[in-house]
């Protein structure tokens, strides 16, 4: 997975999907517009990750393309899990460090999907170790 | 691209042997078997393909040659990943539960099979399929699944191969993510992986475990133990589905589908 930050562009982008929840028209479709020509500029740049759920704006209004992006990195990232578990499996019991790996990537998840995804069984930890927000969602 | 037009628009092109392609759908369904065009019209033919890596020629390259060539013979790989829909997970996550606080014996085998997502192979047909499993003897469902879940790596299941039909069959019934990879052999490099196979569906001494928990496979690696190139190492559902198109064919070696 490549997560090439360009970090003010999306910190741009996410100031202005702030601006947009909160905007009436006509200001509202003069704010997406500036919105979807930086996130067009982003991608052409070459930029290949995902901004976060709370910075996009409506899924309809989103480009074709941001959108197959953004699901290929929260495919990458169920897969990178399901690597995290196996790491979990083969280490030594009462080692922290795969859980936390385990965890920062499934809060990265978190993030970028805005809420709790089915992962595979052998994606998971026992649940004594997965992260809170995932046991209690099922 | 027409079929007509890919045979043509390359004629002076010339592809080394052993080399493994993967052709666009409209090219896949070019049959080079039928048509009676010199070799190397017939290899042009399929230039639109995409080169994946050396180690086995283009089948069927040329007619003469097709009449000394070893038979084709098909195996096929199925799998299929577990509804992972928010209320079929619910519904299983709490199934596991209820058991558990009752320590009664379930889910069912085919349950959590339905659940996990399940590999198998078939021979010459796509039915009966035949899955690597763990043989867990008594212990309920929720046991197997959360003891495949933890860190008791010294400790893997006896694997033992089954008739695994009727999940699979289940698994279409309900429109799960399903996909079927075709594989053509040479006759005797389909008898060695059936005699390999035949050995372990009777008796096996591998055993089982989710990936990188001390087992020799789970379903999804298991194929490999009888000599199957399989799409993906790693073992885990998501990886694995993600590694092949459903009804994708993969040749190895030369072989006459005459």
């Amino acid at each position: 997975m490549i997560n090439n930050t360009y970090t003010s562009e999306v910190q741009k982008l996410a100031s202005l999907a702030q601006q947009i929840k909160s905007s009436v028209e006509p200001n509202r479709s003069v704010l997406v517009s500036e919105y979807l020509r930086q996130l067009n500029e982003l991608m052409d740049k070459g930029w290949l990750y995902a901004l976060g759920k709370s910075d996009e704006i409506e899924q309809s209004l989103l480009p074709g393309r941001y959108v197959n992006q953004r699901n290929k990195v929260i495919d990458d990232l169920q897969i990178e899990l399901g690597q995290l578990a196996g790491n979990y499996r083969a280490s030594a019991a009462g080692s922290k460090k795969e859980i936390l790996d385990y965890h920062k990537t499934f809060a990265e998840l978190l993030r970028i999907n805005g809420k709790v995804i089915a992962l595979d069984p052998d994606s998971e930890l026992p649940d004594e170790d997965m992260p809170k927000v995932y046991v209690d969602y099922w | 691209m027409s079929r007509t037009q890919a045979i043509h628009s390359s004629q002076n092109l010339v592809i080394p042997p052993s080399i493994i392609y993967r052709c666009t759908p409209d090219v896949r369904d070019f049959d080079i078997y039928d048509i009676n065009l010199p070799a190397s019209v017939v290899i042009d033919g399929i230039l639109s393909c995409t080169q994946l890596g050396e180690g086995v020629s283009v089948p069927g390259a040329n007619n003469q040659d097709d009449e000394k060539k070893e038979p084709c013979k098909r195996i096929y790989l199925h799998a299929f990943r577990g509804a992972r829909d928010d209320a079929s997970v619910r519904a299983f996550k709490q199934s596991l539960k209820q058991h558990e606080e009752a320590e009664t014996n379930g889910p069912s085998g085919s349950e959590c099979l339905l659940y996990t997502g399940h590999v198998g192979v078939s021979f010459d047909a796509k039915s009966p399929i035949y899955g690597f499993n763990p043989n867990t003897g008594d212990l309920a469902g929720w046991q197997v699944i959360k003891k495949l879940k933890s860190r008791e790596v010294s400790k893997p299941y006896p694997g033992i191969v089954t008739d695994d039909t009727a999940v699979f069959s289940m698994a279409i019934s309900k429109g799960l993510d399903y996909k079927v990879l075709e594989y053509v052999f040479p006759e005797s490099e389909y008898k060695k992986i059936q005699k390999a196979f035949k050995l372990t569906r009777k008796k096996t001494g591998l055993t089982y475990s989710f990936p990188k928990q001390g087992g020799d496979c789970n379903c999804a690696t298991w194929p490999s133990k009888i000599g199957l190139s399989i799409p993906c190492s790693d073992g885990a559902m998501k990886a694995y589905m993600n590694s092949f198109k459903n009804k994708e064919i993969r040749r190895s070696g030369e072989c006459s589908d005459k």
